[in-house]
């Protein structure tokens, strides 16, 4: 990105919001295993602020790539994660999906042609496919948990891709990539003169740097961070997220929005700006929570014969069940809803998310002892 | 690059980017309703953000709310659609018809689009990298789309027909028969009929709005959609539709989920709520937006310039061509000068650099004194020799 040079933000965090926050009860279902974020309670205040904007008359049109409170706070908190950002670098988008079209489409259109790992998230092969585009298919290791296989990498870029998609952490597995490789990836894609499109949602689910911070660290900007805004903080339906980038590609993109949207619907926005407010404190929490969760289901997976496949990230756990199909079919006898990795590329995979609302270690041996 | 020599609707934001340095301008540009949304809606908004905003939604937007827009547009439009597979909820109009444009025509082919037109039109074939084919209309013909001059410019490659009605900026209103011959020749050529709505319930002087799927035999090729933007002034919300026939609508409903997945929970049950409750307000504003046509159109006549008799919309589109000056300099000087923004006909198409669009989106006392500032900042105008009034 061609970003300020400090990186070094405190976070604005306000006073820590427990992970289980006080509100009215929602209806959610503890057996939807297929979420890309954990869903948490929402904070009242925060649809409080939300309903409150609406009421002083924030109905109307807002900027295109987000009101500027939002823009700056979510540079902020990127900043506060490592990444050099202000807040001309940010976009405001109705969700992830609509970050990963814009990335997708338009820089790559721009920048590309792109390199796409071969197991990926369903949500990019929808936005590949709305207009065609040249795309290479880079190899992913199933023995790293899915992640870009490097020498296939540098072979993709000497074919001549020029704009790689990386999901740091990746969406099916939940594995993280190391700060060698992707220090690694910049390299090489600054060897080639290549940009890079990361899809860090996942990132706060995990110990360590935020990728944003290893690449500003490494000096590398061409560059566009895609995300949830505000994950795990209940505002899962409300569609808020992001693209950090180059300032170098963010008018093309911001023209692009306001041709199919115009802008992210208000609320949302008033919404996310609220949730931000501690947001840092409510993740650790969160993740805490996780953890333990996941390393019993890690565990759990294991007796089980299911061979999980280890991921960093503390939201989600992917299995290879010998039978994948037949695992499917009785964990929706047993009424739960599962990932299946067929639609990421990965047949024979299952993801199940991790929640901090029930024992995803029970949930598999009931599935396994087919017990109810 | 000044704003002069930007284009389309990046010619429109730089306006609006100069207007917003004035603290005392009069925005007449944007199509923006001045009225916030009205208040039993945004209660709605506040009671289904705890009880609902936690709910999944599926790409094409939760059952009730289908449900609500079938309804909404067979008792409105006489359009008869299956909300299970007919009906995708959109971030606005602006999304529902980018997705149109892009599920109906691809690289190479064609639109025929009547001009002028809503810019957007043009960016979203540009996306798809598709053609326009421009079919103009004109003002002493009320900017009426004649079937027969769209049927003559088809081309081998024209795949859809555009019908915006009433039309923006132009507030020219599709009628029956025309409507009638234009479903016709769509139905001879293949084509699949592209029908904005959006203005529907804004129709003046006891004028009909007739929706293109409404016609026999239109609706297997028909896709409309409209938003609740400028109907409940919504605008900030983000919610729109698009309607059509299931083997269309798969396609729609696909790009949404690539383009943006759901739309937000919250927005969608503040539209279930407008969409089941009174229209009270909508009328309101509907019988205010007629008070302030007049008093525009008035206005503009009391300076002398011709706006023809718009039957919808909210705007009119003002013929400037007496004035010598083309209608960037127009609406530059009337910024600069009298800090009142309007939008100029270049930017909707070329060819319509003698017009000007100006909404009457405001209260009336601010109308009656962004009209009085024109007269001003007319009079003030150096004369240039014009093509007549
Ligand atoms: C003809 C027409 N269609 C669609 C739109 C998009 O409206 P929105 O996205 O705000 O619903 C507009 C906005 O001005 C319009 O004039």
């Amino acid at each position: 990105m061609t970003l300020s040079t400090s990186g070094a933000h405190t976070s604005h965090a306000r006073g820590a919001l427990s992970s289980l926050r006080d509100i009215a009860p929602m209806p959610m279902s503890d057996h939807d295993l297929r979420g890309d974020q954990p869903s948490l309670p929402l904070d009242s205040g925060v649809a409080d602020a939300a309903a409150t904007a609406l009421e002083q008359g924030q109905t109307h049109y807002v900027d295109v790539p987000g009101i500027p409170q939002l823009r700056e706070a979510a540079a902020r908190l990127l900043g506060a994660q490592g990444a050099a950002c202000q807040s001309a670098n940010i976009i405001v988008t109705a969700g992830l999906q609509e970050a990963r079209f814009l990335t997708l489409q338009i820089v790559g259109d721009l920048a590309g042609p792109l390199v796409v790992p071969n197991v990926i998230h369903p949500g990019v092969e929808l936005a590949l496919d709305v207009r065609e585009l040249a795309v290479q298919r880079v190899a992913t290791d199933a023995t790293r948990g899915m992640r870009i296989d490097l020498a296939s990498l540098e072979a993709a870029l000497q074919a001549g891709g020029r704009l790689v998609y990386v999901e740091a952490p990746v969406r099916l597995t939940g594995a993280l990539y190391s700060e060698a490789e992707l220090r690694a990836i910049a390299e090489l894609a600054e060897r080639f003169s290549a940009g890079l499109i990361i899809d860090q949602g996942l990132a706060v689910w995990a110990d360590g740097q935020s990728p944003a911070a290893v690449l500003a660290a490494a000096g590398f900007n061409r560059l566009a961070l895609i995300g949830e805004l505000v994950p795990g903080l209940g505002l899962e339906s409300w569609q808020v997220g992001y693209i950090a980038a180059d300032t170098a590609w963010v008018p093309l993109m911001q023209s692009q929005k306001q041709i199919h949207m115009i802008c992210t619907s208000t609320p949302s926005q008033y919404a996310a700006l609220a949730a931000m407010e501690g947001a840092a404190d409510s993740w650790a929490a969160t993740r805490a929570t996780l953890q333990d969760r996941a390393t019993e289901a890690l565990a759990t997976a294991e007796v089980l014969g299911l061979r999980p496949i280890a991921g960093e990230c503390a939201s989600v756990l992917a299995i290879r069940p010998p039978d994948a199909e037949q695992f499917c079919a009785r964990a929706a006898s047993l009424g739960y809803q599962v990932s299946d990795g067929a639609a990421f590329h990965a047949p024979g995979t299952v993801r199940l998310a991790i929640d901090t609302r029930s024992s995803l270690a029970t949930m598999l041996s009931a599935v396994v002892e087919g017990r109810a | 690059m000044t704003a002069t020599e930007k284009k389309g609707t990046d010619l429109l934001y730089a306006l609006l980017a100069e207007a917003r340095t004035y603290s005392d301008v009069i925005v007449m540009g944007r199509g923006d309703p001045d009225f916030d949304t009205p208040a039993h809606i945004v209660a709605a908004a506040r009671q289904a953000m705890v009880q609902h905003g936690a709910d999944y939604s599926p790409p094409e937007g939760i059952l009730p709310l289908r449900q609500a827009i079938a309804e909404r547009v067979a008792r409105r439009n006489g359009i008869t659609v299956d909300p299970e597979q007919e009906v995708v909820v959109t971030n606005g109009g602006q999304e529902a018809l980018f997705l149109m444009v892009v599920a109906s025509v691809g690289a190479g082919e064609a639109m025929l689009v009547p001009e002028p037109n809503y810019n957007t039109y043009n960016d979203s074939l540009r996306f798809a990298r598709a053609e326009k084919i421009g079919v103009p209309t004109r003002v002493d013909q009320q900017f009426r789309v004649d079937p027969e001059q769209m049927r003559v410019a088809i081309t081998p490659k024209t795949r859809a027909m555009l019908l915006v009605s009433p039309n923006n900026p132009s507030a020219g209103v599709v009628g029956r028969a025309d409507q009638e011959a234009l479903v016709a020749i769509a139905r001879e050529h293949n084509l699949t009929i592209i029908a904005d709505d959006i203005y529907d319930l804004f129709v003046y002087d006891g004028i009909e709005h007739v929706s293109s799927a409404a016609i026999p035999g239109a609706h297997e090729r028909t896709l409309t959609l409209n938003a609740l933007s400028k109907s409940f002034s919504m605008t900030g919300w983000r919610i729109g539709w698009i309607t059509g026939p299931a083997h269309l609508m798969q396609r729609v409903r696909k790009l949404k989920a690539a383009v943006s997945g759901p739309n937000s929970i919250v927005a969608q049950h503040a539209a279930l709520a407008a969409l089941t409750s009174s229209y009270a307000a909508v009328e309101m504003m509907r019988d205010t937006y007629s008070k302030r046509r007049k008093i525009v159109l008035d206005g503009l006549a009391a300076m002398g310039i011709p706006a023809g008799n718009p039957q919808g919309g909210q705007f009119v589109f003002a013929d400037i061509s007496h004035t010598g000056y083309n209608s960037i300099e127009l609406a530059k000087h009337m910024l600069t000068n009298a800090h009142v923004l309007v939008y100029p006909g270049a930017a909707f198409a070329t060819g319509w650099e003698n017009y000007i669009r100006i909404t009457f989106l405001q209260p009336e006392d601010k109308l009656r004194d962004a009209l009085q500032r024109m007269q001003r900042a007319m009079e003030s105008l150096p004369a240039r020799s014009g093509q007549g009034a």
